[in-house]
């Protein structure tokens, strides 16, 4: 079945990045017909009998989400837009950011007419001041057009965005550490409850949403959900952007359905593995999900398939590897990415990653000693469900995946550098 | 602090946060100083706190938070070369060593004559074309130890972001707003 994609459609022209070129192809005709026809409770509930599950990377149910917003608090509420995309191997956000800022606009825009928030913050991650100038040229434009400010669309609704810029921290990605920044505080987690849904920015009911989530909106109010579920399979609908990197002969952004299998995105989408290899595995989510094996590579991308071989959805960046790659490396890089990002509010976290981290590093320069494996495992153990956020929890999962799937890629790096130190 | 222009922008930004959360606009106006100078000097942490209402040590514990804030010059322009494993598997290493050589520091360092500061960076979101480099403001992709001073040359120049090519350096994406 040939598939047409809603997210990156327009992405390869230039113009989509003005309002002239977003309009050209029916740009904000569904977001004026919202707020034209529909009541924010009609908004709610459609999203949320759409089924779509938030692409930020947990996978939660978008309108479920916002029908947790304290209701009659007498203060305003806020929507946050997370744009801070920073696990590794994900970009499909900056690729929406930097190509198409008017449907992320426009789903903003439907998204804050359903949970009546007058307020938008997009948080982009430091690393984007590209992708901020596109956002923001794009935004100036709606303001002058009448589509953002005090009336939008000439309708007694006032919505402003504002873009903020981060500074180089992942953890600004986690949606309270984004919160904090936003409120010019060091990105510190918060403990939950409260959830963000009941006392979020400034103390304020706020709704967070991941860049791709709020544009997929657009498409969804636009077709409706018969369309949406058509796509994809049970509980696992929609369209989905993936970023692909690692060893194909074409790495990049594709959008597809849900539910196509590893196989079939790696060999018909992005051209197989590079010529001379085969694939080893692949990592589908970004860094915090469990290492699929080739044999394993029949299983559908989506959010219960994976998890039935160990590994989960995450973000939809998919990096693969090939026969020359080495998992304990792989793991070693991604720990010390943890051990960098910990935020060092929770003991166990800022201790125990820099530990990790530690012991892989010294395990790929040469040097071995007897059970450590068994103390990383042991480690992360200990830093998995004893913190205030679930970086923690991340950093555990590659750990106690790669060790199970790839034993035997570990022993012989052991009895290397075992061999090294003894000389024998 | 920096001029009526600075001055206005930042009362634009703040204009979008309740009366009694402007410091939330802490991230914009260290941005704004750093647009202006570089790094965020001793005199305009102490301006920001009173601005804010808030103490120098909370200015500083933010700066301090986040890597793409400087106390210090760093260089003119600064080089964030990305250090994750999808860059790392196509050399990123190996990008990292030829700045080296070619700048004469070490990364962390900025080079002699304090034109280029050299940082690895966690992954910069470009993962399809590593490895990757940010450079001020503009992305690097494709990198090569051998093009490692062409680029180099194309950002003293002024040039902006781009992607190896062969021997050659190829603007990114033309036409789109800059
Ligand atoms: C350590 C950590 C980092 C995260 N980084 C991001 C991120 O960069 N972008 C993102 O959208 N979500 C990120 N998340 C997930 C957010 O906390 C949040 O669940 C998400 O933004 C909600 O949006 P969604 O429901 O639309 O997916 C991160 C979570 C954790 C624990
Ligand atoms: S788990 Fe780690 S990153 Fe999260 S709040 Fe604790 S120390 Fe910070
Ligand atoms: S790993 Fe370098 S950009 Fe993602």
């Amino acid at each position: 079945m040939s598939y047409e994609p809603v997210l990156i459609a327009g992405c390869d022209d230039p113009d989509n990045v003005t309002l002239k070129g977003y309009e050209k192809r029916g740009g904000y005709a569904t977001a004026k017909k919202v707020l034209k026809n529909m009541a924010p409770d009609e908004v709610v509930t459609q999203v949320k009998d759409s089924g779509l599950r938030g692409r930020g990377g947990a996978g939660f149910p978008t309108g479920l989400k916002w029908t947790f917003l304290a209701k009659d608090t007498g203060k305003p509420t806020y929507l946050a837009v997370n744009a801070d995309e920073s696990e590794p191997g994900t970009f499909k956000d900056r690729y929406l950011l930097e190509r198409n800022p008017h449907q992320l606009i426009e789903g903003c825009l439907i998204a804050a007419w359903a949970i009546q928030a007058h307020d938008v913050y997009i948080y982009l991650r430091g690393e984007f001041p590209y992708g901020r100038d596109i956002v923001q040229a794009a935004i100036d434009e709606c303001y002058e057009k009448g589509y953002l400010g005090d009336k939008v669309f000439g309708k007694d609704f006032r919505c402003n965005i504002t873009t903020v810029l981060g500074a180089g921290a992942y953890i600004c990605g986690e949606e309270t550490g984004m919160l904090e920044s936003l409120e010019g505080k060091r990105g510190h987690p918060r403990n939950k409850p409260p959830f963000p849904a009941v006392e979020g920015l400034f103390n304020c009911p706020t709704i967070i949403n991941n860049v791709e989530s709020l544009s997929v909106l657009v498409p969804i109010l636009e077709r409706g959900n018969d369309w949406f579920q058509s796509l994809g399979s049970e509980k696992n609908w929609g369209p989905k952007v993936w970023c692909v990197s690692g060893h194909v002969k074409k790495p990049g952004i594709y959008e597809t359905a849900l539910g196509l299998t590893i196989n079939e995105l790696l060999e018909e989408h992005c051209g197989g593995c590079r010529d001379g290899h085969s694939f080893k595995s692949a990592v589908p989510g970004g860094s915090s999900c469990g290492i699929v094996k080739a044999s394993e590579f029949d299983t559908a991308l989506d959010f219960d398939a994976l998890r039935e071989v160990g590994s989960s959805l995450g973000t939809g960046g998919v990096m693969a590897w090939d026969d020359t790659t080495s998992i304990p490396e792989a793991l070693a890089n991604f720990i010390e990415f943890y051990a960098e990002e910990s935020c060092g509010q929770c003991t166990p976290c800022r201790q125990g990653t820099g530990w990790a981290a530690g012991i892989l590093h010294r395990l790929v320069h040469g040097h071995y000693m007897d059970g450590d494996f068994d103390e990383l495992e042991r480690i992360a153990r200990g830093f998995t469900g004893t913190t205030i956020c679930a970086l923690a929890d991340a950093a555990a999962i590659p750990i106690h995946s790669y060790l199970a799937k790839f034993p035997e890629e570990f022993k012989a790096m052991a009895e290397r550098a075992h061999a090294l130190t003894t000389g024998a | 602090m920096y001029g009526e222009a600075f001055e206005k922008k930042l009362e634009k930004q703040e204009s979008r946060y309740p009366e009694d959360r402007k410091r939330a606009n802490l991230m914009a106006a260290l941005h704004a100083v750093q647009d202006e100078v570089g790094h965020v000097p001793e005199d305009a942490i102490h301006w920001l706190a009173e601005r804010y209402g808030i103490s120098s040590a909370d200015v500083q514990g933010v700066i301090r938070f986040y890597t793409m804030f400087f106390e210090d010059k760093p260089g003119e322009h600064v080089i964030w070369v990305c250090r994750t494993f999808s860059c790392e598997l196509m050399g990123g290493a190996k990008v990292m060593a030829a700045m080296e050589k070619a700048l004469g520091c070490k990364v962390g360092e900025s080079d002699p004559t304090g034109t280029f500061g050299l940082r690895w960076q966690e992954c910069l979101a470009a993962c399809d074309k590593a490895p990757c480099a940010l450079i001020d403001k503009d992305m690097y992709e494709c990198l090569t130890p051998e093009t490692v001073e062409l680029v180099l040359e194309h950002v003293k120049n002024g040039g902006g972001g781009a992607r190896v090519e062969g021997e050659k350096l190829v603007p990114l994406r033309e036409g789109a707003v800059r």
